[in-house]
């Protein structure tokens, strides 16, 4: 089979993380070869592949453009990434449209960045900013080799070493990490940790070393389950169960996390069922 | 005649690079370097929570997130006047070495070697080493198969070490090409290491304004440590020693002084080696006009005054032209005359300025590396490094900070227990003024924040790239990775490996957004490839 990566509007920190994973990618390229990849060969024209994982949102003409040569050319794509599959932090940061004067020969920006699957249809989503190096490669592995992914529902919160200790909180602060806190859930120290909404999948990487949950890898299933959920409305209802605090108090105090809550989900604030159903999880 | 070569895009390097150079008589006499790095991360953090700055600005770029991330929480400490505690600054310091180590071995072995070694080698291999066995089979069987990717499209050159009736021998590149594969396992170790105190890479999340968030235990420093001892001996053993051999190559002799930069060097400095940040591993200081032997040591602060940005040549207004970053201002003009590149032109008191490893460790003076440029004789006027000293200098601080880790790592074990945080950084200021000015791999990187009402009223980054592949300032002074590529051998203008060997050896770092311009040219010369 032929594999290939390509990056659209997307810093390289996919690549990076696709890199960490060492002999079992390179016991994979034996009996399948490159076609084209940027960071890896010197081989950058689209050319026909079997599958392509493409990281990084469409911000420009160009990308469009070149989005829409993987399409014809290839057979599979793989979303890589927060910014392809939401549109991730650049998608946080829309400017206004700038108008490109005819003759500067650069390609025309967008209005607005869009997630990879506007333009080519995906077969498998692999959120996160980065994705583990696992998931990447289990996404890969398992268009190469032919079989459905393992795939659960879970939550950050589900992989979290952290005790919960029910009670009020007494208060709330933004800090990422406020050095002091033991073993106890960061949401009960009063940090607003959004592992609770977060899909899973990454091993609580951050919390379990004492920083909250930024929400990289996008809503969990059950708040993509239904229009009734969000990820603001079920983190209200989570902390209010386990603060034992009144719903509307809390959600007074976590409207601030608002401003966060959807940094790397922002261009794709509705829910989007078809991601639900293609996305390779821990 | 002369002719343009345009390069778009470079490859193996990390975004999107435009190189356009004019050769004459076998040589480059004109340069151009067009970045484009504009996913507009400064305007996107106008107005927000000032704590957001750090989780933002590490989604830079996705391979030095660390050192952005470091930046940002020292520009934010500096903002909120708090006072490092020793543990949160031992850690900071282990995982920037850390990060260092993964950065400079992934650019050589897996970015750069290609430039110069002929992996095709392995297809005759006789030996009994399992990666390349299996290598060499997968040649063969491509082959055999006539696969049309197998023949990488790559640069023809005689000088590929390993290649028929090139330097070397065929087993010295299979060797070479073994160290390629075992690159990526000690990459993974160094980032595996990061990882026991951030949790994850890249984007780690452990440095959060005020300190740290994993306190040290006999556990995980002891795993840290362990990955350090490994890391030590393959640095030592082999990367080390296989800089030493590509730069004692007869064919490559002229890559020792061909690409200088124009012999300005600037360092920030980095590793802090006591509370106060005055005492550093790798020394703030600052080299101009070659005269490399006299290095200047005036304080950050200074340094940080004499900074300007030029826009003369780069897609922004007018009005952003000639600042200093603590007032900077990032509006976009697309369409604007004369200019090609979306990176701002940083000037130090007007002078453009190579960053980098070449940089810090002309600036640093260690014995180790002096005796080794003198060796190579570098040390006699004119007084200049290329292509190979850069090379030189990135594996020789991975050396330095193979060794070092360990020995900081028995520092802060020895400080288990103690604080990792001021809480002093949960506090936000109504107004303030911070910076975060550290050396990354590729080079000088400084954040400046400006706090307006407890939100981010202005937010400035000056990376590294952004000083070496800068376009043309106000006063048409070039660029250094412009000005290296001048006077730079191209024998043959189909192909130019030479210049993507110079550009290769900043190891430039350009996340990407916008393409750059295709001048309407007789003679243009378009690579789409390599």
């Amino acid at each position: 089979m032929y594999v290939a990566t390509a990056a659209l509007c997307a810093c390289g920190g996919c690549h990076c993380s696709l890199m960490t994973v060492g002999e079992p990618f390179i016991a994979l390229l034996a009996d399948n070869s490159i076609s084209y990849s940027s960071h890896f060969v010197d081989r950058r024209t689209i050319a026909p592949s079997d599958v392509v994982l493409v990281t990084g949102g469409i911000r420009n003409a160009e990308e469009l453009e070149i989005a829409s040569e993987i399409g014809r050319t290839s057979r599979k794509v793989i979303a890589v990434g927060s910014c392809a599959v939401y549109g991730g932090i650049p998608g946080a940061g829309d400017i206004p449209p700038v108008e490109v004067e005819d003759g500067s020969g650069l390609p025309a920006l967008l209005p607005r960045l869009e997630p990879l699957d506007t333009a080519v249809p995906v077969e498998l989503y692999v959120p996160g900013c980065p994705p583990p190096p696992n998931l990447i490669f289990e996404a890969l592995k398992s268009v190469v080799e032919g079989y459905s992914s393992i795939r659960f529902d879970s939550t950050v919160c589900s992989d979290c070493p952290r005790r919960v200790q029910r009670g009020p909180v007494r208060r709330w602060t933004l800090h990422p990490g406020t050095g002091v806190h033991g073993a106890d859930c960061l949401l009960s120290g009063g940090m607003m940790c959004l592992g609770p909404v977060t899909r899973g999948g990454c091993r609580a990487s951050c919390p379990a070393r004492g920083a909250v949950c930024a929400g990289c890898r996008g809503p969990s299933d059950a708040v993509l389950s239904s229009q009734l959920h969000s990820m603001y409305a079920d983190m209200v209802k989570y902390v209010g169960l386990t603060c034992g605090t009144r719903e509307d108090k809390v959600a007074r105090e976590m409207a601030a996390l608002l401003r966060w809550m959807y940094l790397f989900t922002r261009r794709d604030p509705v829910t989007r069922a078809r991601i639900r159903e293609k996305v390779v999880d821990g | 005649m002369a002719e343009i070569i345009s390069i778009d895009p470079l490859t193996r390097i990390e975004g999107h690079l435009r190189i356009d150079v004019e050769v004459e008589g076998g040589r480059v006499v004109d340069a151009w370097s067009s970045g484009t790095m504009f996913r507009g991360i400064e305007m996107l953090l106008q107005d927000k929570h000032p704590w957001d700055a750090q989780q933002v600005t590490e989604r830079i770029c996705g391979v030095c997130p660390l050192v952005h991330g470091t930046a940002s929480s020292y520009a934010l400490d500096d903002a909120t006047g708090v006072k490092l505690p020793d543990n949160a600054r031992l850690i900071r310091n282990l995982t920037l070495g850390a990060n260092f180590i993964q950065s400079h071995v992934l650019h050589f072995y897996h970015l750069a070697a290609l430039d110069y070694v002929d992996p095709l080698a392995v297809a005759d291999y006789t030996g009994s080493s399992l990666p390349l066995i299996t290598l060499r089979d997968k040649f063969r069987r491509l082959a055999a198969e006539k696969d049309p990717y197998f023949f990488l499209p790559r640069y023809e050159s005689p000088d590929y070490i390993g290649q028929p009736g090139g330097p070397g021998d065929p087993d010295l590149a299979c060797e070479l090409v073994s160290h390629y594969v075992q690159a990526l396992e000690m990459r993974k170790k160094a980032q595996e290491a990061l990882t026991i105190f951030y949790g994850r890479m890249p984007s780690f999340v452990g440095t959060v304004p005020g300190g740290v968030t994993t306190k040290p235990t006999i556990s995980n420093t002891t795993a840290f440590k362990a990955r350090m001892q490994e890391l030590q001996q393959w640095v030592n053993d082999v990367y080390w020693q296989d800089i030493l051999t590509v730069a004692q190559v007869p064919e490559y002799q002229e890559l020792l002084r061909a690409g200088d930069s124009g012999g300005n060097y600037l360092a920030y400095g980095a590793f802090d080696l006591d509370a106060a940040g005055k005492d550093k591993f790798f020394p703030t200081g600052l080299i101009i006009g070659g005269d490399v032997l006299n290095t200047r040591k005036p304080g950050r602060d200074e340094i940080a005054k004499q900074i300007t940005e030029s826009v003369q040549h780069s897609w922004y207004t007018p009005e952003c032209e000639g600042l200093n970053p603590r007032e900077g201002k990032t509006e976009p003009e697309l369409g604007k005359k004369d200019a090609y590149s979306f990176l701002k032109a940083p000037r130090l008191g007007g002078r453009p300025m190579e960053v980098g490893p070449l940089a810090r460790q002309l600036v640093m003076q260690e014995p180790g590396f002096m005796s080794l440029v003198d060796r190579l004789g570098l040390l006699t006027e004119p007084l200049e490094f290329g292509i190979l000293p850069r090379h030189a200098a990135r594996a020789y601080e991975a050396v330095l900070l193979a060794a070092k880790l360990p020995e900081w790592t028995d520092e802060l074990q020895a400080g288990i227990g103690g604080d990792i945080w001021d809480p002093k950084g949960a506090e936000i200021p109504d107004e303030s003024y911070g910076k975060g000015m550290v050396d990354g791999p590729r080079g000088a990187l400084g954040h400046w924040i400006h706090i307006q009402g407890k939100t981010i009223g202005n937010y400035q980054c000056v990376v590294p790239t952004t000083w070496n592949a800068s376009p043309r300032d106000k006063s048409g002074n070039r660029g250094p990775i412009e000005s290296s590529l001048v006077g730079l051998p191209v024998p043959d203008v189909d192909n130019p490996i030479n210049v993507a060997r110079c550009v290769r050896s900043f190891d430039p770092c350009i996340a990407c957004a916008v393409h750059v311009i295709h001048p309407e040219h007789n003679g243009v010369k378009e690579f789409r490839i390599i």
